[in-house]
């Protein structure tokens, strides 16, 4: 199945409102299951979800530490367990799976996100009637990763290629070696940066305020429904909590 | 009529064009020939007023399309003048289908959707590359962006096209579909300056330029 | 010697090579040509090791591709990209050159500077080893990237369309180093290169296969 863009936009803010409005594990557990769900169900799931899989390896240890201080430093509530002054209480408890869950939340609804073409944003951004030049600087932004990503592996493999392991080096060495690495990287990115400028204005782009499309991406019905709950969701919530 | 009038740059000590003036007719191709770092690709930058909007030196002397100074433009506006094919298509590829890299300048252009698409048809099928129209831009090979590229411009429909190394990582197959184009091109009018060293221009130039006698 | 046992390799969405097999011996210059798209860079990146996922066999003297340790590609093979400032990492051409030498140690064996020194002086790089690369014209930075080749080395030299962008005497210098190497050069411009006699191979319908 597959989701408009702008639909997912707009369950993105839901989402976030929610997780920040309600203070309660078993909600931020509901959002996470539901972006969960979302990526499950969108176009290149398998590549997804082993690209998710890595980034929670990478970050478990993040997380378990953030828990970990939530735990020892809130006292407020009852107490679990003592000793000395490390008190657990059941705050404590509380607000560590709370923000352990919400940064879940947010690396899921990131992978949402940039799991997306930068074309498709400027589409998106288009149909919500944004000012072209700001829709390609906001979609831009999601270009930046890969093509950064990009050099990265450019630079990868041409040290590989020199049988140059990064991985093997010694800690000083890796510093000698991202020291040494920084200067070219750096400036390469930037004349990047001033020749796409140059090659985008080439072709046109600001000429004027507003361009044609040669296609725009329709709404299908559940888009709209699924557009419509959610926006009148949030206003109820909004309203509820606010008023 | 494309003129270039009295333009000298120097790039540090290294004097690369010393007071050229260049007169160039529509339907006219003329080929720039030299060595590495002889400044062709200098000589490009300046028609396309890159330099000195982008790159500085020691830069002076005119160019004009018809009656307008091209440095008077917004640099946009150099879009409606002329394409530019320049060495490295990477450099000119930026969206996620080439489809839509082709429709980008046309699109600014603000022309209609109907007519894009009719001209991104005539394009590709001159090019042969049809079947690439669906294709991921990243995944192409630096022959087939090149190609890519150079069809980008052509989209433009402007009445002047520069090509830096336009034969360069292209197969002999496809440098003569591109000779072909070209050629069409030309008769339709369109100014044609080709900067490059591999010897494959002469049935298409009408003039050839090497760059040791511009300095 | 290189060999292929029924060597097939496809992007997620497109078949580049199927059940190719094939060997050819590496005493000269082999040129393997192919259309724009056909697999030539993709077959580069595959021998060189950077495409490991490969299905079937392919053999480098009589040695599995497959069983090399991480060294030993760089070891027994250089590839140079046919993007000349792909093939970079440092800022200067005399940097990179010396990361080629000896990575990122400071410490310089003996002779290292005078190898580059005459490799500079070959390639007419000499006046431009000391500037920024992204300064560089075109050409000179395609001059550049085939550097490291003129570093004392017995390795297989596999070049993705090395004359690209180089003038006529650019072209005479490379045609020179070539001569009798144990080299494989992806191009379509076989012309450039009749004077070497080499091996000629093409890629046609994802096969390769061989011409004389």
């Amino acid at each position: 199945m597959k989701i408009n863009l702008r639909t997912i936009l707009i369950i993105i803010i839901l989402l976030t409102t929610i997780s920040l409005l309600f203070q309660q594990v078993l909600v931020q557990l509901y959002l996470v299951l539901i972006s969960l769900g979302l990526i499950l169900l969108s176009s290149h799931r398998k590549k997804n979800m082993k690209s998710l899989q890595q980034r929670f390896q990478g970050l478990i240890k993040l997380f378990v530490i953030l828990f970990l201080m939530q735990i020892i430093f809130r006292n407020e509530g009852n107490v679990y367990m003592e000793w000395g002054i490390v008190k657990i209480t059941d705050q404590g408890v509380n607000y560590g799976l709370i923000s352990t869950l919400r940064i879940t939340l947010i690396i899921l609804l990131a992978a949402l996100l940039f799991q997306r073409p930068f074309y498709d944003y400027l589409l998106a951004f288009h149909s919500w009637h944004f000012p072209y030049e700001i829709s390609f600087l906001i979609a831009s932004v999601i270009n930046f990763i890969p093509t950064y990503r990009s050099q990265f592996l450019t630079i990868k493999e041409n040290l590989y290629l020199r049988g140059i392991y990064f991985r093997k080096l010694t800690l000083f060495q890796r510093f000698r070696t991202v020291s040494q690495l920084i200067f070219p990287v750096l400036s390469r990115a930037l004349l990047q940066v001033k020749d796409r400028a140059i090659a985008l204005e080439l072709r046109g782009f600001r000429l004027y305020k507003n361009r044609t499309f040669i296609y725009e991406h329709k709404l299908a019905v559940w888009d709209w429904l699924i557009q419509l709950f959610c926006l009148l969701l949030l206003v109820f919530i909004v309203k509820g909590q606010i008023l | 009529m494309l003129k270039l009038v009295d333009v000298s740059f120097a790039f540090g000590k290294n004097q690369l064009l010393h007071h050229l003036d260049l007169q160039l007719l529509p339907g006219e191709a003329v080929w720039l020939q030299g060595p590495n770092a002889s400044g062709k690709t200098t000589l490009l930058n300046i028609i396309a007023t890159i330099i000195p909007r982008f790159i500085h030196g020691n830069f002076s002397g005119q160019v004009f399309w018809q009656d307008t100074n091209l440095h008077e433009l917004n640099f946009p506006q150099i879009a409606t003048v002329l394409g530019f094919l320049r060495q490295h298509p990477q450099q000119q590829l930026f969206f996620p289908k080439v489809e839509q890299e082709l429709a980008f300048g046309p699109e600014n252009l603000r022309k209609p959707a109907e007519e894009i698409l009719a001209t991104m048809e005539e394009v590709c099928n001159q090019l042969q590359i049809n079947s690439l129209l669906q294709v991921e831009t990243a995944k192409l090979s630096f022959g087939q962006k090149k190609l890519v590229a150079l069809a980008a411009n052509l989209m433009l429909k402007a009445p002047i096209l520069l090509l830096d190394e336009p034969a360069v990582g292209i197969s002999t197959n496809n440098l003569h579909l591109i000779k072909q184009v070209l050629l069409k091109e030309k008769e339709r009018g369109k100014i044609l300056v080709i900067a490059d060293h591999l010897p494959v221009w002469y049935d298409l130039a009408d003039r050839i330029l090497p760059m040791s006698e511009l300095r | 010697m290189i060999e292929f046992k029924n060597f097939s390799f496809s992007f997620p969405e497109q078949e580049i090579f199927r059940g190719v097999n094939l060997r050819f011996p590496l005493k000269k210059p082999v040129l393997i040509q192919g259309d724009n798209g056909s697999g030539k860079t993709t077959l580069a990146r595959i021998i060189s090791g950077l495409i490991p996922d490969y299905s079937g066999e392919i053999l480098l003297k009589k040695k599995k591709l497959a069983d090399f340790t991480e060294t030993e590609f760089a070891d027994k093979i250089i590839y140079i990209k046919q993007e000349a400032e792909q093939n970079f990492v440092a800022a200067t051409l005399e940097e990179d050159l010396q990361i080629w030498q000896h990575g990122f140690s400071q410490i310089e064996k003996v002779g290292e500077e005078r190898s580059r020194k005459k490799t500079f002086s070959k390639l007419k790089l000499t006046e431009i080893s000391q500037r920024l690369i992204w300064q560089l014209s075109g050409g000179q930075r395609k001059r550049g990237s085939l550097a490291p080749l003129l570093l004392p080395n017995n390795k297989i030299w596999l070049l993705d369309e090395p004359a690209a962008g180089l003038d006529a005497l650019s072209v005479k210098i490379l045609l020179q180093l070539l001569k009798e190497k144990r080299a494989i050069i992806f191009s379509n411009r076989k012309s450039i290169y009749e004077s070497l006699n080499p091996l000629e191979m093409e890629i046609v319908e994802k096969k390769i296969i061989r011409i004389n």
